[in-house]
C-alpha cells in the first residue's frame, strides 16, 4: 500500500478533489429539480445508514495511518511544548486511530467534563493540563453551543494559548474548528488535516474496486475516505461493472430553516442527545425540531443511535451541500 | 404649433401597423408579466446572494423590455427625422409639465433607481421613516413589506428628497442590534463576555461576521448594544428576539440589575 496515502497537510492547503463535469452537471440538475419541487417529501430510495450493509464490509488498514502519525508526531521533540491540532472530517477513520496511537505512545488524555454537566454547573470545571504529552481526543465533548456550554472550551483555548509545559494534541471536528476559527478571532495554531483522497488513492487504498468506481466515490464523498468507505459498503459494485450508481439521499426542503439548524448543530457537535439538541436550539419550537429530525431520518440524513442524533455517513455529502447552498457557516474540509 | 403641423408628425396607421403595435405591446407585456411572476418564485426557492441577484433581475428586465418596445413602437407612428422628434418631444414636454409632472418624476426616478441602485429587491431599507423589505420595484413605485406585513407603495420620486437607508445594500449581510439597559454599577466586563457568548451561541448567527458589544453611559444607567449578523437578512427579527430573550435570561442568572428608568426624571 502507498505510504503517502495518509498524509497530513496544513489545513489551509486542503483542496477538494476535482469532480468530472458530467457528474457536476448531473448533481446541478438534481439540485434544480429539487429546488423547483420543494414540496417533495417522499422518502428517498437510497439506503439509509441504519440499514445493514450488504456483502463484505470494507475496513481500513490502521497500520499506515498509525505510521503517518508516528512520522508526524515523532518529529515533534518532547521538549517542544507545541500544541498540534488535528482537524478531522466526520466519519474519518483517523478518529479511532489517533486515540489508539495516543494510548500506545503514552500521551495522557486531558480530563473533560461530561457534556450534560456543562449546562448545569454554575462554575466551569478546573482544567488541568498534564505535565507530560497530552491529548484531547475529541474537543467537541467539552462544548455545547449554549452560553453555559461554551465556557469550558473558551477556558481551554485561553490555557492552551499560553505556552503549555508539554506537547499537546487536540483532535477537533472540522465543523467545530471552523466555528472556533471564525468566532474566536482566528486560532492561529498549527492545524493539520488529512489530504483528501483522489481517484488514485481510492484505488490504492482498495476502497474502490475499479477506476470507474473510484471516480464515483471521489465525486460523492469529495475525497473523504470515511464517507467513500460508507458508500462502498452501502452499494455493492463489481470490478467489471461500468454503470455505477451511488444514490445520495436528498435533504428534504420542507422545514428548510429548522433542518438547517438541526443539521448544523449535529455536525458542529459531532452528534447530540435529544435533550442537548433542544438546549442548543432553544429558540426553535421543540415540535418543529422533532418533526425535522423525523423527516431527516426518514430521508437517511440523520440517525438516532445510543441516545444520540447524528448525521449519517451516507447523508453527510447531501447535508454539507444543503448548508453550502444556504451559505450556512459551512466548511469545505 | 397648429393642429395641421402636429398631425403631420404622425404616419397613417394602417391595419398592418396596428397589428404590429398590438403584437409588440402584447409580447412586451407577456415578458414583463412572466418575469414578475416567475422570478420572485424562483428567488424564494434560492438563498443568500443567489436570491438577491435573481430578484434584482426583475426591474432590469422590465426596463430593457420597455425601452426596446418604445424603440420599436415610435417609428410606427412617427417618421423618425430630427425635426419630427424635436416637435414630438416638445409636445410631450408640454403635456408632462402641466398634467403628469409628479407621475413622470416618479418614472424617471424609477429609472435612476435601477441605475444607481439605492435599493434592490431583497434589500431592507428605510425610506421616509418606513422600514421594510423591498419586494417589488415597479415603474412608478417601490413596494416595501414592513415587519408587520403591511405593503407600502412608495413613489420612486422620494429618492429626490429623502435619504434612503439601506441595511444590507444588495448583499446578505445585515447588522442586527439588541439593546440592554443596565444599572451603571454592573460589571461591564462580565456583561460584555456574557452578551458575546449569547451571540456566539445563537443558531441564527453568521459566523463570518464579527460580534461586537458597545457600551454607552447615559444619565439613567448604561446602554449595552450587542451587534451581530444573521445568516439570512430575513431572519433579523427572530435573531434580535433570540439575542434579547436569551441575553436577558443570562444577565438575570448573573444577578445583573436592569436599569429602571423613571420617565419623569428623564424628561
Amino acid at each position: 500500500m502507498d505510504k503517502n496515502l495518509w498524509r497530513w497537510i496544513e489545513l489551509n492547503e486542503y483542496e477538494t478533489p476535482s469532480v468530472p463535469t458530467t457528474m457536476l452537471a448531473k448533481r446541478w440538475w438534481q439540485k434544480m429539480l429539487q429546488t423547483l419541487r420543494p414540496s417533495r417529501v417522499e422518502v428517498s430510495t437510497a439506503n439509509s445508514a441504519e440499514e445493514e450493509p450488504k456483502g463484505v464490509e470494507f475496513k481500513f488498514d490502521e497500520q499506515p495511518l498509525l505510521d503517518s502519525l508516528n512520522t508526524l508526531l515523532d518529529q515533534q521533540n518532547q521538549d517542544d511544548p507545541r500544541v498540534t491540532w488535528l482537524v478531522l472530517a466526520p466519519a474519518s477513520p483517523a478518529w479511532s486511530v489517533i486515540r489508539k496511537w495516543a494510548n500506545q505512545n503514552g500521551w495522557q488524555p486531558v480530563s473533560m467534563p461530561q457534556r450534560d454537566s456543562l449546562l448545569t454547573s454554575s462554575s466551569v470545571d478546573e482544567l488541568n493540563i498534564p505535565s507530560e504529552p497530552w491529548v484531547v481526543d475529541d474537543l467537541s465533548h467539552g462544548f455545547v453551543r449554549h452560553p453555559l456550554g461554551i465556557r469550558w472550551l473558551q477556558n481551554f483555548l485561553r490555557k492552551t494559548l499560553q505556552t503549555p509545559q508539554s506537547p499537546g494534541l487536540v483532535i477537533c471536528g472540522s465543523w467545530l474548528y471552523y466555528y472556533l476559527e471564525k468566532t474566536h478571532g482566528g486560532l492561529n495554531r498549527q492545524a493539520l488535516t488529512l489530504r483528501p483522497f483522489d481517484t488514485e488513492s481510492m484505488v490504492t487504498s482498495r476502497i474502490a474496486v475499479s477506476r470507474a468506481h473510484a471516480k464515483r466515490l471521489v465525486a460523492v464523498s469529495e475525497g473523504h475516505p470515511g464517507i467513500a468507505a460508507a458508500y462502498r459498503n452501502a452499494f455493492a459494485v463489481a470490478a467489471e461493472q461500468t454503470e455505477i450508481v451511488l444514490e445520495m439521499p436528498q435533504v428534504p426542503t420542507a422545514h428548510g430553516e429548522t433542518s438547517t439548524f438541526v443539521i448544523y448543530a449535529l455536525l458542529l457537535h459531532g452528534g447530540l442527545s435529544t435533550f442537548l439538541l433542544g438546549e442548543v436550539l432553544n429558540s426553535i419550537a421543540p415540535n418543529l425540531i422533532e418533526h425535522s429530525l423525523n423527516l431527516l431520518r426518514s430521508h437517511g440524513i440523520v440517525r438516532y443511535q445510543d441516545d444520540q442524533w447524528s448525521v449519517t455517513e451516507l447523508g453527510y455529502p447531501a447535508a454539507k451541500q444543503f448548508l453550502a447552498q444556504r451559505d450556512f457557516n459551512w466548511t469545505s474540509c | 404649433m397648429d393642429t395641421q403641423k402636429i398631425s403631420d408628425l404622425f404616419k397613417t396607421v394602417d391595419s398592418n401597423a396596428a397589428l404590429q403595435v398590438v403584437a409588440i405591446i402584447l409580447i412586451a407585456w407577456l415578458i414583463v408579466f412572466l418575469s414578475q411572476r416567475l422570478l420572485p418564485r424562483l428567488a424564494n426557492l434560492l438563498h443568500s446572494k443567489q436570491r438577491l441577484y435573481t430578484l434584482a433581475l426583475i426591474p432590469l428586465i422590465r426596463l430593457v423590455v420597455v425601452i426596446v418596445a418604445l424603440v420599436m413602437l415610435v417609428p410606427i407612428f412617427i417618421e423618425p427625422t430630427l425635426k419630427n422628434m424635436v416637435a414630438a418631444l416638445g409636445a410631450l414636454g408640454l403635456a408632462i409639465g402641466f398634467a403628469i409632472k409628479d407621475y413622470v418624476s416618479s418614472l424617471i426616478a424609477g429609472v435612476v433607481a435601477i441605475h444607481e441602485m439605492p435599493y434592490r429587491p431583497g434589500d431592507w431599507v428605510t425610506i421616509d421613516g418606513v422600514y421594510g423589505e423591498v419586494t417589488h420595484i415597479g415603474l412608478r413605485t417601490v413596494e416595501l413589506v414592513t415587519p408587520d406585513d403591511t405593503v407600502v407603495a412608495m413613489p420612486h420620486e422620494k429618492i429626490w428628497q429623502h435619504a434612503v437607508l439601506n441595511a444590507n445594500n444588495g448583499g446578505p449581510s445585515l447588522m442586527c442590534v439588541a439593546e440592554f439597559f443596565l444599572t451603571p454599577e454592573s460589571d461591564g466586563l462580565v456583561v460584555k463576555e456574557a452578551l458575546e457568548q449569547i451571540a456566539l451561541t445563537s443558531p441564527y448567527l453568521q459566523i463570518h461576521k464579527p460580534v461586537v458589544v458597545t457600551v454607552n453611559d447615559e444619565p439613567w444607567g448604561t446602554r449595552y448594544r450587542l451587534k451581530a449578523y444573521p445568516v439570512d437578512p430575513r431572519q433579523q427579527f427572530k435573531f434580535i428576539t433570540d439575542l434579547s430573550l436569551r441575553g436577558k435570561q443570562r444577565l438575570l442568572d448573573l444577578k445583573i440589575e436592569f436599569a429602571k428608568v423613571e420617565t419623569a426624571k428623564v424628561n
